[in-house]
């Protein structure tokens, strides 16, 4: 699939998902010259002609090239969105979805045609990087992952193909180093400022872990854990206390209180 | 309270921590006195010392003058009752409790009243060292991490009963010595090893359980998360037996939770002496150059 050539559905994706992942999908599909429609508003993307190729439409269009669902918050949200692109889309339309905080084995299982769908890993922050995450179930065709690998580098991005797993490799660790971090600020073992300054200067993350947290948003790390919980058990993935707070304050740094998703 | 900051500082091992934390002590303009046991290894500190002062020179960071009044402020010395002219002293010795109690009970008996007594451990607790002495107000932890004459951070560790005025004071001797110093509170790993546990641990599950290997592992991390290194070719850096003690020895002072439990892998690279790059081999192979 290349996105300025080709007659195969103009070039069309289709986006649905939680809101922040929505957008941040949306403009990078569109950045590579591809037509966007989701059904969803998209606030705060003000760039001009990329912004031109995301269109927001009533209804599932038929004419897509490929579907892309990006939930990882409500997960009846996800099986509502993918009934919904498994019925309303012919067969022949692969469908992308994140695979973070539900293996997606099990979303196959939430629909009839299920050779067309793979995982792939979605998390704020990180589609400006160069490598996506992708899993498949034992269903996955063969058809459906030539596609979605072509779709993603014509994103210009790497693949990695790992096994179905919830919180796949890299949700995984990220999330568990903002959890770590959130237990010490909890414990008072330093203020959150000073753990992402130790952290900053005592290892060589891009960021201190708690800024990484508000970067993927704390709703989406405390997905994560809680999904990884219910996966395997134990107290191993018990998310901070203080996690579930910062899901309505939005982070420490000079935010609005009470809008979480 | 205006805090002065000490003149004297006394060092205790002379390993590549303390030459380390010597060489930044005498570069901020401290006199230094140098203790270790071995002659040897001071002699080795003092060596140490020299070069890397003299690649600062290459590098045009020094000048030849300056260099010889950093080496001049460095005192070797070999006699443990020297040290008693140390208004402050940085305990850098081997990394264990019963080596460092007995090293803190005899700086106790020595050292002025008044001085500072500091260690540079970075896994035992501050409290427990302190516990020894009879000014547990007048003891702390000042964190470098390797190496130290590059690495901007300390964590300043408080104590139970670390008085305010003592922190203050460790936190004024970092910044003179060009470092930034964050106050963290006496618990297992201190910030910095703690917070970082799960970037290994999580990792080694991750290959544990067959999701992806070592090799893609670390190219996700990279590309996809954004971070310099993979947590394999971390550890392989690090050493795979210090990134085990760290991990176990956190472990154990918590009372075995769950989120720090080592992995097999670990254990059995450091039974079979693979432990990165140090050994030629860990998680990945490092071909001798001939």
């Amino acid at each position: 699939m290349k996105a300025r050539s080709g007659s195969v559905g103009a070039q069309k994706v289709f986006v649905v998902g939680d809101n922040a992942l929505v957008a941040e999908f949306s403009l990078l599909c569109a950045s590579k010259g591809y037509f966007v429609q989701t059904t969803q508003k998209i606030l705060g993307l003000l760039l001009g002609e990329t912004q031109k190729r995301i269109q927001k439409v009533q209804t599932i269009p038929q004419d897509v090239a490929l579907a892309v669902e990006v939930t990882n918050l409500h997960l009846q949200n996800k099986k509502k969105n993918l009934k919904s692109l498994d019925q309303e889309l012919p067969p022949s339309v692969p469908i992308l979805s994140a695979s973070v905080t539900s293996m997606i084995t099990e979303q196959a299982g939430w629909i009839k045609h299920r050779d067309r769908l793979m995982g792939f890993c979605a998390l704020p922050g990180l589609f400006d990087h160069v490598l996506f995450e992708v899993a498949t179930s034992v269903y996955t065709s063969n058809d459906t992952i030539s596609r979605i690998k072509e779709f993603l580098w014509s994103l210009d991005r790497e693949i990695s193909v790992v096994q179905d797993r919830v919180g796949m490799v890299l949700p995984r660790i990220a999330c568990m180093l903002v959890n770590e971090a959130a237990f010490a600020v909890m414990e008072n073992v330093a203020q959150p400022e000073e753990i992402d300054l130790a952290m900053e200067l005592g290892t060589n993350y891009p960021q201190g872990p708690l800024k990484m947290g508000q970067r993927i948003g704390f709703d989406q790390v405390l997905a994560v854990l809680d999904a990884l919980c219910r996966d395997l058990g134990g107290d191993r993935y018990r998310a901070a206390p203080l996690l579930r707070q910062l899901c309505w304050t939005r982070g420490f740094w000079g935010s609005e209180p009470g809008s979480g998703n | 309270m205006a805090i002065e900051s000490p003149e004297t500082v006394g060092i205790v091992g002379a390993g590549t921590m303390g030459a380390g934390i010597a060489q930044v002590a005498a570069l901020s303009g401290c006199e230094v006195l140098l203790h270790d046991l071995s002659a040897s290894i001071l002699a080795g500190a003092m060596d140490r010392i020299n070069r890397e002062l003299e690649a600062a020179i290459q590098k045009g960071r020094l000048d030849r003058m300056s260099k010889r009044e950093v080496i001049a402020r460095i005192h070797p010395r070999p006699d443990f009752h020297d040290l008693a002219q140390g208004a402050l002293i940085i305990e850098a010795a081997l990394e264990d409790l019963q080596v460092k109690r007995e090293i803190f009970s005899r700086l106790d008996a020595t050292c002025r009243q008044e001085a500072i007594l500091a260690t540079n451990t970075s896994s035992l607790s501050i409290t427990t060292i302190a516990s020894i002495t009879k000014r547990p107000d007048r003891v702390v932890g000042m964190h470098f991490f390797n190496p130290a004459p590059s690495m901007k951070l300390v964590e300043v560790v408080r104590g139970r009963d670390t008085s305010e005025t003592t922190v203050q004071a460790v936190v004024e001797l970092a910044k003179r010595f060009g470092k930034t110093p964050v106050v963290v509170k006496d618990s297992p790993g201190f910030v910095v090893n703690r917070v970082a546990r799960p970037f290994y641990g999580e990792a080694l599950r991750i290959l544990g359980e067959g999701i992806a290997t070592v090799e893609e592992i670390d190219r996700i991390v990279k590309k996809e998360g954004g971070f310099i290194m993979g947590p394999f070719e971390l550890m392989d850096l690090i050493g795979i037996d210090i990134n085990y003690q760290v991990t176990k020895s956190i472990y154990e002072q918590s009372f075995f939770e769950p989120r720090y439990r080592p992995h097999p892998i670990q254990k059995q690279m450091v039974d079979a002496g693979m432990l990165g790059r140090k050994t030629g081999r860990g998680f990945y192979n490092y071909p001798k150059e001939n």
